[in-house]
Parts: structure tokens; sequence; C-alpha cells
């Protein structure tokens, strides 16, 4: 059936009818009735012509399809109408539409979509703890093996570990980041090599000379060439490329190489050693929690164990997005979701003031018959319509925000590349846009079901009265989320300054630092150290050098495990302390103050008596009331690479420096050890180098071309300390800027919407403020009485607003630092803003008001 | 306003006997809308006057149902008409409702002359 089907059926319609006025009034000619009247008797006869077409149309079935082309097109001549209005409600349901979607986008990628593996449900991290030790950590080699030996919970077992290498490229050294495997973690996940093969298993071990490559490094480094297979890939080694790995998605993303993990690295044996990641494939059937059970059996077997060791599962995609961005996304989340409720308050709004100014419409339509349904369906086809309009507009600032959001979070979201508006985005943006239609349609359509009975009853206006207490409430209500969403905003700004203001306990000013690998088993790296140490506080400029191999001010990845003979050893609760091997300057060169005793020198080497420096907390924690200098402590030294093995010998407390902390955290026991002291020579493999400067300029080019001239097979890439502490900041920054973008886009919105209901209600009472001012009020008593009327609303939005941030403290709590969500300051400031933006608002109109005419006012109505 | 509320009333009663008193006008041969209410106003002694806005929804209803098909025509008066003819299951459905109204009447009669009612028992 066509649509000219329904039109032609209408004009037959009106036809039959209009034949049937002409034949009645024809046979009352015919009775004799004057012409003039007889026609008006026919029409009257025959009633309401447009309630008896109406009816007569609802008898041929397939009506709601028509009347919803008709309501459509009715719909968008009236927006055109009052383009002015559309704009406003199209571009504010857009703003909150479009957030929302954005947002959305980031969680889902982040947070809901399955990882692209196959079965990616049945995939787990495997982590170990212990009561009384902070956190979880990994697995050690012989954890890995007796996991892989006895375990019957999994399909597959796998290892991963993240390390460093360097490898000439073009003539250059670039540090290059390989992932060492198991033979059992590729199949695991499910994944073949794009080119070439896997290891075979006879290669997992040290001297193997083959590798495989990431697809972003093969990518990146040989223009994805396909010939790669064979060829060498570094010039300072004779290692061979065997195959090319597909993209992994989000498994290890900064991967360049996949290297091997094989039983004969030395690390493999540590038993106490635990810092590999462990990964599995659960069989069909088996829950987590029984491969808990009986992973942690397993461990609990060996006597060498901790007896209270436990083993915990993690989904990997858990595992993979790592804890810290999650609250930030359900943070943001929530917040999107206050601007869509205050956006649709707002549309809410204007849709009020606006079938106000449409009451003389509707109540003709009334009295023409329309009957209550009938204009229930016209307004719900109005806000369908408008919020699909903002939703198209939204969707549209979606796309641009989204990729916005990726630009400036890179490096904060994790699984970015999972990151984009697909359907299921698009199946949210369509629900929450209906759900916004419902939600500011309400008000609009209760106004209008009241206004019909008031019409039907006494056909003329009425019940004007109770208009007025749910505006307040949109108001209150748009008010109160504003509030919410600024002192969220505030109260992360706030935390942000405590961080950058928090003294560290050292000094991350004129700091340079630079990372180092160093080949294994080089005979020459110790001369190579000496000779750094004591050329480089030669350049000018360079007030002290050091090498260590922990950063001030960011997390260790070695932990020391502490035995003391004066006594008894619990392996339950191993006391534990952050470890560091330096160089004798390394507090000069950070600024870390020395509080009692003396710092390394040179005499303290490798034949002197092993000695140590500890910190405050430790002294606190293992020697509480006693001085801990010259007493004894043996270290076994725990991390990637670091040997635990052996016997541990004793060493002397000589000095106690202050803590240093992480941002944000409290300081820990720490420990620390001349490098020179370290018998394995692990040590050595990788340092990071300190200089602090007075501040004159090119002391980071000097610095580079002397390790250069030092290690030319050396990449030197340096930074400063406090702009790598700032960028350690990054999430709390990035979750600071949305949601500040996002309390100003709520005060944005509730000051237009204050704005419009000021507005409206002083067109309304134009004639009551006319009879004021003709009685003698004055200009500024009408601003004030419009004003005052609108700020009691304000005042009782802050207050709830206040109430509601309370109530909401929980979504921001895990955020805080150094202030908490009752901080009077941060609430009064962010109530004095949205007052003070709220009254601006209101000012606008109210001073419009004043400037009325009394006697045209008197005269209009 | 009252007006609607009466008009809907009427609309109502006469839902059944409206569709009876259509189908047996158009038993007398095709007729279009005017005619039919002329039709009956005349017969019932211009005791029932059909009510427009009751008739043509009526005749909608009955058309879709199938009971009354409908064409365009021209009239005496040199008109373009709509008339509407019965079909041959329009004249089972008027039996039908023929039936359904005389049952009706004997019940009415039986309760308003309750003397019958008597003289059965």
């Amino acid at each position: 059936m066509s649509f000219d089907f329904w039109k032609r059926r209408d004009l037959e319609l009106d036809e039959e009818l209009q034949a049937h006025l002409r034949m009645a009034a024809q046979d009352r000619l015919e009775r004799g009735e004057p012409n003039n009247e007889a026609e008006d008797a026919a029409r009257r006869e025959l009633g309401n012509l447009q309630l008896v077409k109406e009816v007569t149309r609802s008898m041929w079935g397939w009506t709601w399809l028509e009347r919803l082309i008709q309501d459509l097109r009715y719909t968008l001549r009236t927006l055109r109408q009052d383009l002015g209005f559309t704009t406003v409600a199209v571009l504010t349901v857009a703003l909150g539409v479009g957030a929302n979607t954005a947002i959305f986008t980031v969680f889902n990628g982040v947070l809901l979509q399955p990882l692209a593996y196959h079965d990616p449900g049945r995939l787990y991290g495997i982590w170990t703890s212990q009561p009384g030790q902070a956190g979880r950590i990994g697995s050690s080699g012989p954890d890995f093996a007796d996991f892989y030996d006895q375990a019957k919970s999994f399909d597959q077992l796998g290892v991963a570990l993240s390390f460093s290498w360097v490898f000439i490229l073009g003539g250059k050294p670039k540090r290059v980041h390989p992932t060492a495997v198991s033979p059992d973690t590729f199949p695991m996940l499910g994944v073949r090599p794009l080119l070439g093969r896997e290891y075979l298993p006879e290669e997992y071990h040290i001297d193997g000379e083959q590798i495989i490559l990431s697809y972003d490094f093969w990518q990146r480094e040989f223009g994805g060439d396909p010939n790669i297979i064979g060829r060498k890939i570094s010039e300072n080694s004779s290692t061979t490329v065997v195959g090319v790995m597909p993209r992994l998605p989000d498994f290890f993303p900064q991967t360049d190489v996949w290297a091997k993990m094989g039983p004969d690295y030395e690390f493999m044996h540590w038993r106490g050693n635990r810092f590999l990641r462990v990964f599995g494939r659960l069989k069909h059937g088996v829950s987590p929690t029984q491969a808990e059970q009986e992973l942690t059996a397993i461990l609990r077997r060996r006597s060498e164990n901790p007896p209270n060791m436990k083993v915990t599962l993690s989904p990997l995609r858990d595992d993979l997005v790592g804890s810290g961005i999650r609250p930030v996304l359900i943070l943001l989340m929530s917040a999107v979701g206050l601007v869509l409720l205050i956006a649709s308050l707002n549309v809410a709004t204007l849709l009020l003031a606006r079938s106000e100014v449409r009451r003389d419409e509707i109540n003709l339509r009334i009295m023409l018959g329309a009957g209550r349904l009938r204009l229930l369906q016209q307004l719900f086809t109005e806000n369908v319509v408008l919020a699909l309009l903002g939703g198209l507009l939204g969707t549209l600032f979606a796309f641009g925000l989204t990729r916005l959001l990726l630009h400036i979070g890179s490096e904060q979201l994790p699984r970015n590349q999972n990151i984009a508006i697909n359907f299921f985005v698009l199946l949210f943006t369509l629900l929450i846009t209906v759900g916004a239609s419902l939600l500011f349609g309400m008000a609009p359509a209760l106004a209008l079901i009241r206004e019909h009975r008031a019409v039907a009853m006494s056909g003329s206006r009425a019940a004007q009265a109770m208009r007025r207490p749910r505006r307040s409430v949109l108001v209150v209500t748009e008010v109160g989320l504003s509030l919410i969403l600024i002192i969220g905003a505030g109260l992360l700004l706030r935390s942000l300054r405590n961080l950058v203001r928090e003294d560290l306990g050292f000094a991350p000013d004129h700091l340079l630092l630079t990372w180092m690998r160093l080949p294994d088993e080089d005979p020459t790296v110790p001369r190579f150290y000496q000779r750094l140490l004591e050329e480089l506080p030669q350049l000018p400029g360079v007030q002290a050098a050091a090498v260590a191999d922990c950063i001030p001010g960011m997390e260790s990845h070695y932990s020391a495990n502490l035995s003391f003979p004066d006594r008894p050893a619990d392996p339950a609760r191993v006391p534990t302390a952050a470890g560091c091997w330096i160089s004798a300057d390394y507090f000069r060169a950070t600024g870390t103050p020395l509080l009692r005793g003396r710092s390394f020198t040179a005499h303290d080497n490798r034949d002197a008596p092993a000695v140590v420096i500890v910190n405050e907390s430790m002294a606190q924690r293992y020697w509480p009331n006693q001085d801990p200098i010259g007493k004894f402590v043996a270290v076994s030294y725990t991390g990637p690479g670091r040997r635990s093995a052996g016997s541990e010998k004793l060493r002397q407390v000589v000095g106690i420096v202050g803590d240093v902390r992480r941002q944000g955290e409290a300081g820990e026991p720490a420990i620390y050890l001349p490098y020179v002291q370290d018998q394995t020579n692990h040590v050595l493999l990788a340092m990071t180098v300190y200089v602090r400067t007075s501040g004159v300029s090119g002391v980071v080019e000097e610095m580079r071309v002397k390790m250069h001239s030092l290690r030319p097979d050396l990449p030197v890439n340096i930074s400063s300390m406090d702009v790598k502490l700032w960028e350690t900041l990054a999430p709390r920054r990035f979750a600071l800027l949305l949601l500040s973008g996002f309390a100003l886009l709520a005060l944005l919105l509730a000051a237009v919407g204050i704005h419009g209901v000021v507005a409206y209600s002083v067109s309304r009472r134009r004639r009551e403020i006319g009879v004021r001012m003709a009685l003698g009020a004055a200009r500024d008593n009408v601003i004030g009485m419009v004003l005052k009327e609108i700020l009691k609303l304000v005042a009782i939005g802050l207050i709830a607003g206040a109430i509601g941030a309370l109530a909401c403290s929980r979504f921001i709590a895990g955020m805080l630092y150094g202030t908490r969500a009752a901080d009077p300051l941060v609430l009064s400031s962010c109530a004095a803003v949205m007052l003070a933006v709220a009254g601006l608002a209101a000012w606008l109109p109210a001073r419009r008001a004043a400037s009325i005419n009394p006697i045209e006012a008197l005269r209009s109505e | 306003m009252p007006k609607r509320e009466r008009y809907q009333n009427r609309v109502e009663l006469l839902q059944g006997t409206l569709d009876l008193l259509i189908l047996q006008t158009l038993l007398w041969g095709p007729q279009h809308g005017y005619g039919i209410s002329q039709a009956i106003r005349a017969n019932s002694g211009e005791v029932l006057q059909v009510d427009t806005g009751s008739l043509y929804p009526a005749l909608h209803r009955l058309h879709q149902q199938g009971w009354i098909s409908s064409e365009w025509s021209i009239s005496e008066n040199k008109q373009r008409v709509k008339i509407y003819r019965l079909t041959a299951q329009g004249r089972k459905g008027l039996t039908s409702e023929r039936s359904r109204w005389e049952q009706l009447l004997e019940a009415m009669a039986g309760v308003l002359s309750p003397r019958g009612r008597e003289s059965a028992t």
C-alpha cells in the first residue's frame, strides 16, 4: 500500500461527507428553507466534521501508521517553527548523549569487551600471596614447574616475563622489549604465527639463536618485510628470525620480540623469587575456585614454601586491564550519567515553558474533540523526534570526543585498540536517547493530562497554581546534580594539588636520570661504572652522580627478604623491605637526607665488610626502641633477574636515611646496599644513572656525549625526575580533566535551565510586575523579588547537592588524597561557584523584568 | 465538554441497532449514505434520526468487515456519490443480526410485561 492510497482514501471520505452535506442542504432548500440557513442547518445536523472524520478513519485499521506519519509531519513543522527552542533542546540532548556515548565507548572497549582469543572466559592469571605481605605476587620458576607437572585443572599453563635488551638496529643501539614465553603460552591463547614457525620444544633454552618478532615490531622496524624469516635481527648478535606472531590483542602490548623461557635460566630455579606471570586455560567444567584450591595445595606440599601461601585466579581480561583504570571509568560513567540527567531536566524545563506557549493550540485541539490518548501520542512523537535528532548529533559529537579521549588518554587506557564506536555502543546510545526522551517528556505529559481534564471540565484555563511546585523540583534537582559533579571535580583537583606539593623525601627538581641495560657477561662493565661515576661529576653543571637499581618515588620491582641473627625466623612471616643497590653518592644525588650514621664511601668496596643503610621506617619497624646502627641483617634479594639462592651474608647497618615515598603512599621500610658488594653481579646488568645539576642548560647533551663516548653500544634516553613524577600522575590528571569537563558542562546546562525558568516566569508575570511597578515598586525591588524566588530554590538545591555528594562519595573515595568527601573548603567553594553561576543566570532575565513598561504590560492582556 | 460525552453515549446505544438498520435498508438496493439516513427516517415514520457522526463510522466499519461493498457513481442530481451495496456475507450477517434483534425484543417484552411470564409458570 502506497502513501497515495492513504491520501486518496482521506480525500474520498472528505468528498463523501461533502456530498452528504450538499444533498442535505438541497433537501432543505426543496422543503422551502432559505438558502443560507439550509446550508448552516445541514452542517449543524452533521455535527463536528473533524470528529466525524476522525472516528470514521479509526474504523479503517492501519491508522496508527498513518497517524504516526501525520504526527511526524506535524512535529517537524512545529520544530521548524520554533527554531530557537529546537536548537537549544537538540544541542542539550546532543551534549548529554554525546558525552555518554564517548565514555561508554571507552568503558565498553576497556572493561566489557571479551578478549579476542578463543574461548577467553577460560583464560586466567595465576597469582600467589601470603597473609601479612602486601598484595599479590607472581610465581617462581619452581612454583611454575610444580603447577605444570601436577595441576589437573588446566588445559595449558604458560609463563610470560617482560624485560629489556639492546639491539643494534641500523647502526644505532636501541632498547627493545622482549617478552619471554614458555612452550604452552601461545597454544594456551590459541594463536599461531603469521609467518614462519613457533619455537621448537628443544629450542627453549638460553643459547638458542632464534627469535620471533611481534607484529608491531615487524611493521615498525622492517616495514612488514615478507622475507624476514632467516634474517639476522641485530648487528650485535647472530640471532635469526624464525617467525612473526600476529598482533596478540591486549597481551603484553609493549612486546617487540617474543623471547623464550626455558628451564636452564638460572632464575627459574630460585624458589623464593616470585616474579613470573603465570597464565592458564581452565579445563571445561573446572571452576576457578577448584583450580585455586588445587594450586594452593601443590604449593603447600613443598616444605620450602611458607605454609600459609595461597593461590588466587583472576580473569585474564582483568589481569591485563589492571586495577587502576576501573574506578576511573566507573566514576566517569556515573558522572556522564548525571550530565545526561541534567540535560533531560533542562529539556523538560524548556518543554514545559513551551507547552505554556502552546496552550492555546492544545486547548483548541481538545475543544475540537482530540482525545487525551491522541494528544499524548502526538506529544510522545514530538519528544522522541527531538531526542533522536539530539541523539544523532550526539553520536557525531561522540566520534570526535572518542578520538580526543584516545589522544589524551592513550597512555592511561589499556586495551585502547578496542576502543571504537560499534554496534553495541550505538545500541546503548539509542537506549539512553529514548530513555532521555521519556524522562524529559514526563513533566509536559503530566501537564497535558491535567490541562485536558481542566479544559474538558470547564472549557477554560484552570489549575495554574499547580504548575509552580513542579518547576521548582526541576530547578532544585538540576542545581543539586550539578553541584555533585562540581564537588567531585573539586575533590580531585585538591587531591592532585596535595600530591604535587607533597614532600616525597627527596628532591626531584634538577635531577636527571637515564636507565641503562648492559650486555650479559661482559667483563668491562664494572670498569665502565667506575669511569662513569668518576667522570660525570666533572662535567660543568653536574653536582653529583650516582647509579642505583631503583627509582625514588616509583614502585620498586625488587624486594629484600630479611633475616636477623638475633631473632628466630618464621617462614610464615618473612620480614621484607624494598631493596636498592646504590653507589656512594646516591643520597647526595637524589637529595635524600642522611639522618644518622654515615653514607657509603669508596672504602665500602668488594673486599670490605658488608654494610647497609636503612631508612627511618625500617629502623622503626625492625629495631623499635633500639639503635639499628651497628646491628646485623642478612638480605636475600628478590625480583626479576635477581639471585636469591645461596648463602646470605650478614651485613652491618652503618646509617639511617629519611623515607622516600611514592606519591600518595606512606613510607615503607627500605634497605640500601653498595652495588659493588653484590657478589652475583646481576645488579650490573641494569642500573639507572642519576645526575644532580646546578640548573645550567646543556647538561643533558654533555651527559649524553660523555656516556656515548664511554659505551657506544648504549642507548641513552635522559629524562628529568620531576617530569617523570608528573607522568605518574597521568591517570589522575586524566580523570580530573574529564570530570572537570563534565562538571563544567553540567554547570553550563544548569545555567541555561535556570535562565530559561526565570525568563519564562518573568514573561508570564508581566502583568503582575507591571501592577507592582505602577504601584511604585522600584527597579531594584523587582529584580530582588525575582532573584529571591529563584535563589531560594538554588539554596535548597545546594543543600540537596551537598548531601548527594556525600552520599556518592564512595565512587570517588579511592581517588582522593589528603582530603575527604566532606572537605569543608571544597564543599563551600564549589557551592559558591554554583551560586554565582545560578545568580548570574537568573540576574539576566530578572533585569529584563525590571525594564517592563507598566503601562504596556497592563494593556497587553 | 459535555457535548462529546453525549455523542459517545449515543454511539454506544445505537451500536448493534444501527448496523441492522443499515443492512436492512441496503436489502432494498444500493444506496449512498445520505439516502440511507433518509430511508431510515422515512421508514420509521420520522421517529429514528440517524446521526451522521454514527452513520459514517458504521458504514466504514461494515465495509471493513466485508458486509457491504462500495463504489463511486453519479446520482440523479449529477453528483459524484459513494454508494454502498450489500454483499453475500452481509446478507448472512443481516439474517443473524435480525434473529438476535428478535431474541432481544422477545426478552425485552418478557421483562416489560411480566404477565407473559406468570402465565408460563
